[in-house]
């Protein structure tokens, strides 16, 4: 009786998933096939800018990525273990960036560290200037892309038991000891998928990193650039945005692929 | 014709971004004729609003900022009726309290340049003006870019934040824009023509109501209000 229930539930589940599946899986059909009959991706493989661009994408991503784990890990823990009213403002603030339009974020990276900012302007009199380097590509990934990572991290930390560390240094462990060998693997799931996630993101950045780090091949141009410049080119115009869009699909999966499988066995499990 | 489907008469217009302001001005004066037509904007780059019209998407009227892409289109049979409706100058945006008035003076204080990407239209312009340009003058000018934006509003922006010193744009985007001024460009440099077309889709018959408005564009009436936008008008010829 429960056996055909349950059988019944799952094809009830299988046609909305299906469905759903095909809503993500169709489009990028149609970039590849659109790629392979309009476009000429062997061009696309064989220009400069776009392995200079997919170079830039790829190593600002990163470095994203990096900066939001070395300083996201530190303040989620201290969100997720703190009962402060300040800290709930500053969970509800983390979301924020996600609702932003990217554009937007640009403009507000810009009235800080733009060269008429608050802080960008006398740092500017001192030769210091950041929009238009490639610093403020990773300034505008990591505004819009770290929440991401926070968040995730934030949600892992929160679910798990303090308890659990408690007992940990009440066994002598240090707290290090207690994070790397109590905290770390039960959080794991949560740091590597919200990783992903910024990582992602970052790849993905547009608006923000126009508006912040401008257009400049080799500096500030990232693929998402290179696209959105090829789009309104003469006489390319989609075809070439195409081209290099499935090439820019093509290097994401790939790269999110090892990152997935890096993060599921290179785990504090072992 | 697609666009008659969704009852009433309505006209979707596709247009470059550097009539945004003046296009929905002209329509509002043609409805004061026509109040039973209703229209929906869409404003982009033209070499985007060309794709996006290829792929299907349901126009009545394109506008762009440049002729190729509206001669494209007439081509692939999508469209017709192509005519100017009118012009502007390639010109260097600087913010009102700049020091400089001439680009000799601008490119002896290396300032930071704001360019159109080459393979868009007003990059293409730039690049063909700063060739007109002695090298003295255009060499620091090349040094000072400091981005190749997608699209000419973006180019402005980078003046009115005051990231950039100067920015290579249309005439025209000034108009719209407080604290910016323009520093001239040497006299020969081809003007920019912005070109109606029709659309069709393929389809025998045109929609009629847009055929209308596309006339319109070239009345004086329309004419006058592009030309206070800063435009150069048929019109201006014979004034």
């Amino acid at each position: 009786m429960m056996g055909a229930i349950r059988t019944g539930m799952r094809r009830l589940w299988v046609v909305p998933s299906v469905a759903f599946a095909l809503f993500f899986i169709l489009p990028l059909a149609g970039l590849l096939l659109r790629a392979l009959t309009d476009g000429d991706v062997g061009a696309e493989l064989g220009s400069r800018t776009m392995w200079i661009a997919l170079r830039l994408s790829v190593f600002t991503a990163t470095l994203t990525l990096a900066l939001a784990v070395a300083l996201g890990t530190p303040l989620a823990y201290m969100l997720a273990r703190s009962r402060s009213r300040l800290a709930r403002v500053a969970i509800a603030l983390l979301d924020l960036p996600l609702v932003l339009p990217p554009a937007v974020a640009g403009i507000a990276l810009l009235t800080v560290f733009g060269r008429r900012g608050y802080l960008g302007e006398p740092l500017d009199g001192l030769g210091l200037s950041l929009s238009f380097t490639t610093a403020a590509v990773v300034m505008a990934q990591l505004f819009v892309a770290a929440p991401y990572y926070v968040r995730s991290a934030y949600a892992g930390l929160a679910a798990t038991d303090p308890g659990f560390e408690g007992v940990a240094y009440t066994l002598g462990l240090s707290r290090w000891r207690t994070f790397r060998s109590v905290t770390l693997p039960l959080v794991w799931p949560a740091l590597a998928g919200g990783a992903v996630l910024c990582w992602a993101r970052a790849l993905g950045e547009l608006g923000a990193t126009l508006l912040f780090a401008g257009s400049f091949p080799g500096r500030t141009q990232t693929m998402p650039l290179a696209i959105i410049e090829e789009l309104g080119s003469v006489p390319a115009g989609l075809a070439g945005a195409v081209s290099i869009s499935v090439v820019l699909v093509a290097v994401a999966l790939v790269l999110m692929l090892a990152l997935h499988r890096f993060t599921a066995t290179a785990g504090p499990y072992r | 014709m697609a666009a008659g489907c969704d009852g009433g008469d309505s006209v979707q217009v596709f247009a470059a971004s550097s009539v945004t302001d003046v296009l929905p001005a002209i329509a509002e004066r043609y409805r004061e004729q026509h109040p039973d037509v209703d229209f929906e904007f869409s404003f982009s780059g033209s070499q985007t609003l060309a794709s996006q019209i290829e792929e299907g998407a349901p126009a009545d009227v394109y506008i762009s900022a440049n002729g190729v892409q509206a001669q494209r289109l007439v081509s692939a049979g999508l469209a017709a009726q192509s005519m100017v409706i009118g012009e502007n100058v390639l010109v260097v945006a600087v913010r009102d309290d700049a020091p400089w008035r001439t680009v000799e003076e601008l490119a002896a204080s290396r300032p930071r340049v704001a360019v159109g990407a080459a393979d868009v239209p007003v990059g293409a312009l730039t690049e063909t003006a700063l060739g007109l340009l002695a090298p003295a003058v255009a060499g620091p000018l090349r040094q000072g870019i400091v981005t190749h934006d997608p699209n000419v509003r973006v180019v402005l922006s980078r003046v009115e934040l005051g990231e950039a010193d100067a920015a290579f744009v249309y005439s025209t985007d000034l108009a719209a824009s407080r604290d910016v001024r323009a520093i001239a460009l040497p006299p020969q440099l081809p003007r920019n023509q912005y070109v109606a077309a029709l659309v069709t889709n393929g389809n025998d018959s045109p929609n009629a109501v847009a055929a209308g408005f596309v006339a319109f564009l070239r009345s004086e009436q329309a004419e006058r209000i592009l030309s206070a936008a800063g435009f150069l008008v048929a019109g201006d010829a014979a004034r």
